[in-house]
């Protein structure tokens, strides 16, 4: 392959459906970074991942993974990447050594001895059937399978749904392992923003079908700011100087865009940082201007 | 093991439940047919029908041998069909790919679509010949313990049942791709068949055929058969054929 700067280049994907657009979506993902790709249920990120991995045929735009246009050079580019998505693909009566058969046939750079030391890593059995794995040994499975073949790219749609923290935590441990070389990178969709913010180095954040914000997290959160005031407070903030505003019988919580300027503008403020997830919910409500 | 045997290993590997209860199926009826053919010679079929319907007919002997011959002849279609179907048990593999993220993940892999299609018909084929080689040999053991010889509606019933494993196997294979559902795949094959069906009714109300009133149903049976041999090894490797080209462009296809 090619020298590359973004592992992924997404510019201007466009799919209509009936009742939902993906309209216009953009975002890079640099080499030796992981992209947290957030958003509620629905908002469109099985559909740009179906997209990426030529699943779906976009309406219009263009994707680049590794610097090479994902139809022409498909197979070449699938060498070198691995998807892992919320369930495993394997029928329940396959174990982790049938697995290791397969998967020598679909990848010429499977790695067995790897692949094993991973599954006694994880504390997996070799012999016991999928079906009679818990969710979270069966994620760790995909995972081991997932990072033994040498993928430059690995793809992961919703790959933590449903798993326990402590799982989850193991998990996000072992892709900073895998990160560490800086040649590979991981875009991990997710509308669970906490493992986000722990593990990710850039972020797109996609509602309704289209890209809100995109960039690197920490920049994201350092931009964005969360006024906490009191209801009359509220009421002399500008409505262009906020995303959305959550209000109660004590007070408002008011998103703004661009901390700097709020603290400026509205000195006697307390502006705090927003988490991933308030930013989400907040963008999320953006229409409204104000919920409760 | 090539990368493509191994992927061979995947979808066998899937099956060997509904293969195995297969073999069981055979075997059980393999036996079971056995007995039932000896009984006409030295068992209890034997002894009823020589004291009931064939008591002291002039020719009960050779009536005895004529019952025998029909009711093995029909006897071997069950086995010699299980055998012809196994192609069908690869494409149930498919309904299980539609349940799991397996279609995604295999659509991620570095395969082309090519590759996958001649995995898929190449176990079709694979499974033809085994089903072809386990009919045959079963009919050369049924005629030696039965002593009822092959005759070439034997081979046509063998070839007929191959085909239309393969038939089914192909077309349900296909459906499920087309439209991801085994509800619908189901409905389509029925459709199709019956439309084949329907087709033949109204060929035959518009071509009636010489009167065979006075030929026994047997006969009918074993002719119907005799013609089809010549066209089962065509039917065969056009649906062969025909299937796995259709297949890599499904395979291409991407979803709307």
């Amino acid at each position: 392959m090619n020298n590359y700067e973004n592992a992924i280049e997404i510019n201007g994907i466009t799919k209509k459906y009936d009742g939902f657009t993906l309209d216009g979506i953009s975002f890079d993902l640099p080499k030796g970074n992981i992209l947290g790709f957030i958003g509620q249920n629905g908002a469109g990120k099985t559909t740009t991942i179906k997209s990426i991995l030529n699943i779906i045929a976009p309406d219009s735009g263009e994707i680049k993974i590794f610097g090479l246009d994902h139809i022409k050079h498909e197979n070449e580019i699938k060498k070198h990447i691995s998807a892992v998505f919320d369930e495993i693909p394997f029928h329940d009566s396959f174990t982790a050594t049938a697995i290791n058969t397969v998967m020598k046939g679909m990848y010429s750079e499977w790695d067995e001895k790897l692949y094993f030391s991973y599954i006694e890593k994880f504390g997996l059995p070799k012999k016991k059937k999928i079906g009679k794995l818990s969710k979270g040994m069966k994620m760790k499975l995909q995972i081991a399978y997932t990072l033994s073949h040498d993928a430059k790219l690995l793809i992961m749609d919703e790959a933590t749904t449903g798993l326990d923290p402590i799982v989850r935590s193991e998990i996000l441990d072992i892709f900073r392992e895998y990160l560490k070389d800086g040649e590979r990178s991981i875009l991990m969709s997710s509308h669970i923003t906490s493992d986000i913010e722990k593990i990710a180095d850039c972020v797109a954040f996609i509602d309704r079908g289209k890209i809100l914000l995109s960039g690197y997290k920490d920049d994201i959160i350092e931009n964005h700011g969360m006024i906490k005031c009191s209801k009359a407070a509220f009421q002399e903030i500008a409505k262009e100087d906020y995303i959305s505003a959550r209000t109660n019988d004590f007070g408002a919580e008011v998103l703004v865009s661009d901390r700097a300027a709020a603290k400026q503008k509205y000195s006697g403020a307390v502006i705090e940082k927003a988490s991933l997830e308030d930013i989400m919910l907040f963008y999320v409500n953006r229409d409204k201007k104000e919920w409760t | 093991m090539s990368s493509f045997l191994r992927l061979v290993y995947r979808d066998i590997y899937m099956s060997k439940k509904a293969l195995l209860i297969s073999a069981f199926s055979f075997i059980a009826f393999f036996v079971l047919s056995i007995l039932i053919v000896i009984s006409f010679d030295y068992g209890n079929i034997r002894t009823i029908l020589l004291e009931t319907v064939l008591k002291d007919l002039p020719d009960a002997e050779e009536m005895l041998g004529t019952y025998k011959e029909n009711f093995g002849f029909v006897l071997k279609i069950y086995p010699i069909l299980c055998a012809g179907f196994m192609s069908v048990e690869v494409a149930q593999v498919s309904i299980n790919d539609e349940k799991t993220a397996w279609k995604y993940f295999y659509r991620s892999a570095p395969i082309s679509c090519r590759k996958k299609a001649l995995v898929k018909f190449f176990e079709f084929f694979v499974l033809d010949i085994l089903g072809f080689v386990i009919s045959y040999g079963y009919s050369l053991v049924f005629s030696a313990v039965s002593g009822i010889e092959m005759s070439r509606s034997d081979m046509g019933m063998i070839l007929a049942g191959m085909a239309l494993g393969t038939v089914i196997a192909v077309l349900l294979y296909i459906f499920i791709l087309m439209f991801h559902s085994l509800d619908k795949a189901g409905l389509m094959l029925t459709a199709v068949f019956a439309a084949v069906i329907v087709g033949i009714e109204t060929y035959f109300a518009f071509h009636p055929q010489k009167d065979v009133s006075d030929t026994g149903p047997f006969e009918v049976l074993k002719n119907a058969f005799e013609t089809l041999s010549l066209y089962s090894v065509l039917i065969t490797a056009t649906f062969l054929l025909v299937g796995f080209i259709i297949t890599e462009m499904l395979y291409k296809r991407r979803e709307k």
